[in-house]
């Protein structure tokens, strides 16, 4: 017999609660737990500690857990594991993408008075079908039109998106190639795209790929049908997107948040990095060089043209 | 373990991990989805948990599961400052025993899972110890001072009645 049994009269009350407490176990000897529980019959307090004692012990609720048939599986359910190095893998390469457009950005403006481009514009693929893009001047600032501000005013310069202007275009040969009406300037269009062109271009896609390409550039949120018609691309866009943006000639360095709208861009681009394809199409033929941006996911099919100034313009 | 073998544990388990989750969380969504979760990764890892392990290797993924939630949602902090002398009694029970289940639900965290493994699911306090990562002599004190907690809020509120 333990000391504490034997001395159970002399303990303290937090010692007869261990004491009562390792009876309630089952962590006592025989020989103490017989000791014990004669004590407890002979003690009035001794006594109502130890009911007191037993009330702690829990009985199960009658909980039951009514979604069962969902969790039950066959023997030939397959299971599908995504190698650990399959996703980073698809990141990776969605990175890379966008820094061969930057590295590619770059040395095509620093090298645009040479006739021959070295580096990775010699294996881009050259457009073929010139007419079908509109013929696109640099904008002038004054020729552009400040969109309303965010309706909240709340937006700290750190958190609010690169300022958008708004492009006006120019007269052009292919009706219906155009998202603005040449006949109301920079009016804007209806929130609902025309259906028979493809417009789904991520208006924050359409912004991201200039800022991260670097300087003086403009991008218009333009699809042209090619071939491609909504129903052939059944899938939802993110985002659509009736209006041409252009993005106010400032060096990237001088937006104000434009980490966060960067980060939303690469976001929205590398989110649905599932099956996604990126062309990247040099535009030789337009009067303002650039590139002809297609992401192809398996959420939307978005393109981005990317027209660059001349060095000698910067 | 074979999918024989996963749909049993599903039929004997689930309510168990359910009620562990439910008990912790206090909220019957969150409570489903870490069963949900938590059967998912037996379901995942099947090949390499045979049936002695599973009930373990299950709690434990739903203890870790419900631990995450709560961290997410701070409420681990507010649990662990509830102290054994300021409880409140303001419900109205109609037994002893939803007296004490209203009281398990003010321990704290490691308090209340140590207590729950060994009256729910007569886990010794190795085993306890391996799904919560807390030695044997922690989950001892853990249980006693729960049973401790659970002794005083009955006295006091037969003393308030």
């Amino acid at each position: 017999m333990t000391d504490r049994v034997r001395n159970i009269d002399q303990l303290n009350v937090e010692d007869r609660e261990w004491l009562l407490f390792d009876l309630l176990e089952g962590n006592l000897s025989e020989e103490d737990e017989a000791a014990t529980l004669e004590a407890v019959e002979a003690d009035d307090e001794l006594f109502a500690l130890w009911e007191a004692m037993q009330q702690t012990v829990l009985t199960p609720e009658p909980i039951v857990f009514t979604r069962k048939s969902e969790l039950m599986k066959d023997e030939a359910a397959p299971i599908i594991i995504m190698a650990w190095w399959q996703k980073p893998m698809r990141v990776a390469a969605a990175i890379a993408a966008f820094a061969i457009l930057s590295f590619g950005a770059y040395q095509y403006l620093t090298s645009y008075d040479q006739s021959t481009i070295p580096g990775v514009y010699s294996s881009l693929e050259e457009v073929t079908h010139p007419e079908t893009f509109p013929q696109q001047d640099v904008i002038p600032q004054d020729e552009t039109t400040t969109l309303p501000e965010s309706p909240n005013g709340a937006e700290t310069p750190e958190n609010e998106p690169a300022p958008v202007k708004q492009f006006a275009h120019q007269q052009t040969s292919q009706p219906g190639r155009h998202l603005i009406d040449p006949q109301a300037g920079s009016q804007e269009l209806p929130a609902t795209p025309d259906p028979n062109l493809m417009m789904e271009v991520p208006v924050i896609a359409a912004q991201t790929l200039p800022l991260l390409l670097g300087l003086k550039m403009r991008t218009d949120g333009v699809e042209f049908g090619e071939g491609i018609t909504p129903e052939a691309v059944p899938y939802e866009p993110i985002r659509s997107s009736g209006e041409v943006h252009h993005l106010k000639l400032k060096p990237a360095t001088q937006y104000q948040g434009v980490r966060n709208s960067l980060n939303q861009g690469l976001a929205a681009l590398i989110e649905p990095i599932k099956n996604t394809h990126i062309k990247v199409r040099r535009m030789q033929d337009h009067k303002d060089p650039g590139f002809r941006i297609e992401v192809m996911t398996d959420q939307y099919y978005a393109v981005a043209m990317v027209h660059l100034l001349p060095k000698n313009n910067r | 373990m074979t999918a024989t073998e996963y749909n049993e544990c599903v039929s004997d388990l689930s309510d168990g991990i359910f009620r562990f989750a439910l008990k912790h969380l206090r909220d019957q969504f969150e409570a489903e989805n870490v069963v949900q979760n938590t059967f998912e990764k037996l379901w995942v890892r099947k090949d390499k948990v045979d049936m002695q392990t599973a009930k373990a290797f299950l709690f434990k993924i739903a203890y870790n599961n419900c631990i995450d939630l709560l961290r997410k949602s701070n409420r681990t902090g507010a649990l662990e400052e509830v102290h054994e002398n300021r409880h409140s009694h303001s419900e109205q029970y109609s037994d002893a025993m939803e007296i004490v289940r209203d009281a398990v639900e003010k321990l704290p965290e490691a308090q209340k899972t140590a207590v729950m493994l060994r009256d729910y699911e007569g886990y010794d306090y190795r085993s306890i110890g391996e799904i919560t990562g807390m030695t044997e002599a922690q989950v001892k004190i853990n249980i006693f001072r729960a049973r401790q907690f659970l002794k005083n809020y009955l006295k006091d509120l037969y003393a308030v009645i």
